[in-house]
């Protein structure tokens, strides 16, 4: 068996000797191999272990790195330097696909965010430039590894929040023409109910007979409750009104298919939370929610009511909390959060990960619509604060109670066929860190 | 201590001595400095092979104690080499000596 000491030399020649070609490599190898034996020799008739005596000849040959650049300088051209760095690159460019592609997208997202958000921002429905990007993005996780792969939820959460405004408001009557009347109401609402059914089932099945699953949904069933309650909550003449009983019958028809899609958007992901667990670990489930929701509540709405008073009474302080209403929520969902979530080693970091940059997101928004808005005579009352706090912290439960199914089931041999090793980053290769049980 | 850009002339020197390898001419580097001149021993390598290919040494394979070794010797050039390198290794520590003098 190969002693540690002994691999990282080998580890060590590798790095040395790598982008050399075949030939000088081996030369090259050889010569530094009689060299450490020589030293390993001289330290071993000095006294020391063998293992210590391995480890000082191993440091005193120094950085593998600078003596690399040091044989490419003197053995390579430019262009060969050139190539045999492409070739270093590449593998490890696809090692690190998923942090890499998250910021990347949260890059491309931030820049047409902060770009352009007076004018499609608030409404979705606009063909903007980061929805065939975010298109872009799924396709290539789908073309290159077959399926959705954790790099690509920034990307899907973004799609998700784009869909109700499409499907219910003027972004899609604009669309016009028979196909869309149909599609709009029915084909998309309806593979939206159908994905949900289905993994519900499945979870449900795969948690047959478990006190902690019944628990669960009754949350899940409170949940949505609340939903219904509080979206019904409207505000008339500065007071709030629990207003589902007054409203007429067409109100109920006009809100419902909008709300039961909210309904649907809030419970899917805990439904597929579990079966996404069981591949990518908790992140997997809250990336995407992270993203639909704080887009949503934290970009959409408030950008939309500042736009509107900004419009009607143009006003500088307006215009630099839209923009910075916009930015920030933006820069901790699409970067902050799913890069945050890749990269910590532990279940309550990345807990931490999925909740805060979310929660500061929606409280941030919120505060800051507040604060543009004093300028105008639509200033925040109580009631538009309590509203407010309510709705932020109706999109948190869903994540919420995500990491609650997680941390109840998502460990369980019964439901799993695969483990998720929590000590590994969560995402940082998609395949590292799911380790089959045996 | 630092090292950079003296590697070259500190391996000529070596093998001014008399052909030898990589790793004898580390440890007299070393030994002759009193082990004040320390060095990534990695390094001498490529250095051996720059000075190589500008002509300044050759190496040659042989077999010592059972085992086949890389040995450089100075070529003529390399001796040539050696002593510009040297008088103006000395010309600038006389400089560096003169003005550290001068501040005392």
């Amino acid at each position: 068996m190969t002693s540690p000491e002994a691999a990282a030399f080998e580890q060590w020649l590798a790095e040395a000797t790598r982008g050399l070609p075949q030939p000088l490599a081996k030369d090259v190898r050889t010569e530094l191999e009689a060299h450490f034996e020589d030293a390993v020799e001289d330290y071993l008739t000095a006294g020391r272990s063998p293992a210590a005596a391995r480890t000082a000849a191993l440091a005193d040959l120094g950085d593998a790195e600078t003596v690399r650049h040091m044989l490419h300088k003197v053995h390579l051209s430019r262009d060969e330097r050139l190539i045999a760095w492409i070739t270093w690159l590449v593998p490890r460019l696809w090692q690190h696909r998923a942090v890499i592609a998250t910021a990347l997208f949260g890059l491309l997202a931030l820049s047409v965010v902060v770009a352009d958000h007076r004018h499609w921002i608030a409404y979705r429905g606009h063909p903007d430039p980061l929805t065939p990007l975010a298109f872009g993005f799924v396709l290539l996780s789908l073309l290159l590894e077959r399926r959705l792969t954790t790099w690509s939820y920034p990307a899907a959460g973004y799609l998700l929040s784009g869909i109700w405004p499409w499907l219910f408001f003027e972004g899609f009557e604009r669309l016009g023409g028979p196909f869309w009347d149909i599609v709009a109401p029915l084909v998309l609402p309806g593979a939206t109910f159908l994905i949900w059914g289905i993994s519900g089932l499945r979870t449900l099945r795969r948690t047959a007979g478990r006190r902690g699953m019944a628990i669960a949904w009754l949350l899940v069933g409170l949940l949505l409750a609340t939903k219904l309650a509080t979206t019904a909550v409207q505000l008339r003449d500065g007071a709030l009104v629990f207003s589902l009983s007054a409203l007429s019958a067409t109100e109920i028809r006009v809100n419902a298919p909008w709300v039961l899609y909210l309904i649907v958007m809030s419970l899917a992901p805990v439904a597929i939370g579990l079966r996404a667990a069981q591949r990518d670990g908790l992140a997997a489930v809250l990336i995407p929610m992270g993203c639909q929701y704080a887009f949503f509540v934290g970009i959409a709405d408030p950008t939309y009511h500042l736009t509107f008073y900004d419009a009607w009474q143009p006003s500088r302080t307006l215009h630099t909390v839209e923009a910075l209403v916009t930015y920030l929520p933006a820069l901790m969902t699409f970067l902050i959060a799913p890069l945050w979530m890749l990269r910590t080693p532990s279940r309550q970091g990345r807990t931490t990960a999925s909740l805060v940059p979310s929660g500061t997101t929606l409280i941030l928004t919120h505060i800051l619509s507040a604060i543009g808005l004093a300028h105008t005579h639509q200033a925040y009352t109580a009631a538009t604060w309590l509203s407010s706090g309510l709705e932020s912290l109706l999109y948190l439960l869903p994540i919420l109670l995500a990491i609650v199914l997680y941390n109840r089931f998502g460990q369980d041999e019964a439901i799993l066929a695969h483990s998720v090793d929590n000590t590994a980053p969560a995402l940082a290769d998609p395949n590292r860190n799911v380790t089959a049980r045996t | 201590m630092n090292m950079t850009g003296s590697l070259p002339l500190l391996i000529l020197h070596a093998l001014s001595r008399g052909a030898s390898y990589g790793y004898a001419i580390a440890k007299q580097i070393k030994a002759s400095s009193s082990d004040v001149l320390d060095f990534q021993e990695g390094t001498l390598y490529p250095t051996l092979h720059k000075l190589e290919k500008d002509g300044l040494v050759e190496a040659y394979t042989t077999l010592t104690n059972g085992r086949q070794r890389l040995y450089y010797r100075l070529t003529e050039a390399g001796e040539r080499a050696l002593e510009a390198e040297r008088a103006a290794w000395m010309t600038y520590a006389r400089a560096v000596n003169a003005v550290l003098g001068e501040a005392k």
